[in-house]
């Protein structure tokens, strides 16, 4: 196994996510808290999974989906992303792309969503580490909810929510 | 549909720096003149968007999204202006306070508190945050009253910060680019090993060996199951073997009213356990600030050799650092396991 960085705070995770999404070719799998995703928003993460689909590749996502953030994930859809939903999770956070970069982080340690907040991550271009995250990945991934399906759930749970 | 009548977060983000810009010259023309031809028609095909007979923009269909003078936005429903909010870097709870002080005026903690269903502290947490954001101005006096900046002063300043936080993030990409090329990525000096373990079993068979040949520490996060395994298949003594050497042992485990007695167990023979409420089913040992091993999502549901499992077993010494520095932040965040017992006893057992 070869070496990897630890990240410390919230703004170098995105930057290092940025940094793997744009890198990609193939294809970027994530499974991150809803929070992250509207900073992925504001700093063109979704414009460079945008980019990587557009020129061919796949782009596929896990979080939790709930209504602050169902615009967000709409944005994803829309872009081509795979979303699905999962409830409670409780495992690693991660980004992995080409099945050979990734960041991930465990569960526990993302209590702080704000972008100042710290964070400790490991940031690896290990292909064994890769797969590794994408076993649990395809895990969740097997028992998550359809994105669109989650969302019209919480339309049905009243109109204020969309 | 919502998407088609909203125009999209970046959207908003373009308007409100427009609008920002002219409000600055003293001007309040029409948003859609500020844009270019194709522009101009996405945004009126995607928001149904029409001029106003005072030359600004509204939104015609349910009054969803109406954006009148520059100073001006107004939206029907709280939720949608809470996602707005979060939209432009605000969290949930920061968007929710503004919201609130926006609403009914300027209040102290308390009554915010009340309010919003939620602790006096968290209040004050949310404050200083939105403080810092430039949305919330507290009063001189005492006790302090704290009051929402009004809605374009501080979407403006959520806009300078993101700007500014954009241009920090591409220099932080810069540099972890420039110490990608540099550092990372070259593969160790020595030589390291990795592997899946697949079962309870290989995780016994490979356990019993790591303890005996510890020198100096072991860190442990498991769920109370492994406690049990870890007693039963002989890793216990293992470990009193390390303590009796001098070595240290610390474990941070979900102590349940059930776990109690194994708790016990590995406390008498001196090892260092806290219980972590925040427990979350992490499974990850550091041997020797060297052997690692990770199980995401451990999820055991019985006790057996069979059991199957997926945990990462590597030599790596910056991957154990990175754990060590995870156990060490749920460490100072752990009670230690003689007050959780005592409380769980004073609790007694758990309902049927």
């Amino acid at each position: 196994m070869t070496s990897g960085t630890i990240i410390e705070s919230v703004k170098d995770a995105i930057a290092v996510a940025s940094t793997i999404i744009e890198s990609t070719e193939k294809e970027v799998s994530w499974l991150v808290p809803a929070p992250l995703l509207v900073f992925a928003a504001r700093f063109s993460l979704l414009e460079k999974s945008r980019v990587l689909i557009q020129k061919g590749g796949h782009a596929r996502g896990i979080t939790e989906i709930s209504p602050p953030y169902v615009e967000v994930v709409r944005e994803l859809i829309d872009i081509g992303t795979g979303v699905r939903h999962v409830e409670q999770y409780t495992g690693a956070f991660m980004v992995v792309g080409d099945s050979r970069q990734s960041i991930s982080t465990i569960g526990v340690n993302v209590a702080d969503h704000s972008l100042d907040g710290k964070i400790i991550a490991f940031w690896s271009a290990d292909p064994d580490y890769a797969a590794y995250l994408l076993s649990s990945f395809d895990r969740t991934w097997a028992e998550a909810t359809d994105a669109q399906e989650r969302i019209q759930e919480l339309g049905e749970s009243g109109p204020s929510h969309l | 549909m919502l998407r088609a009548e909203w125009p999209t977060a970046q959207e908003v983000v373009d308007l409100i720096v427009t609008l920002a810009a002219l409000h600055r010259k003293g001007c309040g023309p029409s948003i859609l003149g500020t844009m270019d031809a194709e522009r101009k028609a996405r945004y009126l095909e995607r928001s149904d968007t029409y001029l106003t007979k005072h030359g600004n923009v509204a939104q015609s269909n349910k009054a969803t999204f109406i954006y009148g003078l520059p100073h001006l936005v107004m939206m029907e429903d709280e939720a949608e202006f809470t996602t707005r909010l979060i939209s432009f870097g605000l969290n949930e709870k920061e968007a929710q306070l503004y919201l609130h002080l926006l609403r009914y005026g300027p209040k102290t903690p308390s009554p915010l508190a009340k309010s919003l269903k939620t602790y006096r502290e968290d209040v004050h947490r949310t404050l200083t945050s939105l403080i810092e954001k430039g949305m919330v101005r507290p009063s001189l006096d005492s006790p302090t009253i704290y009051a929402a900046v009004e809605l374009d002063a501080a979407l403006n300043a959520a806009v300078k910060q993101q700007e500014s936080e954009l241009l920090e993030m591409e220099a932080r990409k810069r540099e972890l680019q420039e110490l990608a090329i540099q550092e990372r990525f070259r593969p160790s000096d020595e030589v390291t090993t990795f592997k899946i373990i697949k079962s309870i079993k290989e995780l016994v068979g490979l356990s019993t060996p790591l303890a005996a040949a510890a020198k100096n520490e072991i860190i442990l996060v498991t769920p109370e199951e492994i406690i049990t395994i870890a007693s039963l298949f002989g890793i216990l003594e293992e470990v009193k073997s390390l303590i009796g050497r001098g070595g240290s042992f610390r474990m941070l485990t979900d102590v349940s009213y059930g776990g109690i007695e194994s708790t016990k167990e590995a406390l008498d023979i001196g090892e260092d356990v806290r219980h972590l409420d925040s427990y979350q089913g992490v499974y990850f040992a550091v041997v020797d600030r060297k052997v690692c091993l990770h199980g995401i999502n451990m999820d055991i549901k019985h006790i057996s050799l069979s059991q199957p499992l997926a945990i990462l077993y590597a030599d790596d010494p910056t991957y154990a650092e990175y754990l060590i520095a995870t156990f060490e932040m749920l460490w100072q965040q752990a009670v230690p396991a003689a007050q959780r017992i005592e409380e769980l006893q004073k609790q007694g057992p758990p309902p049927a």
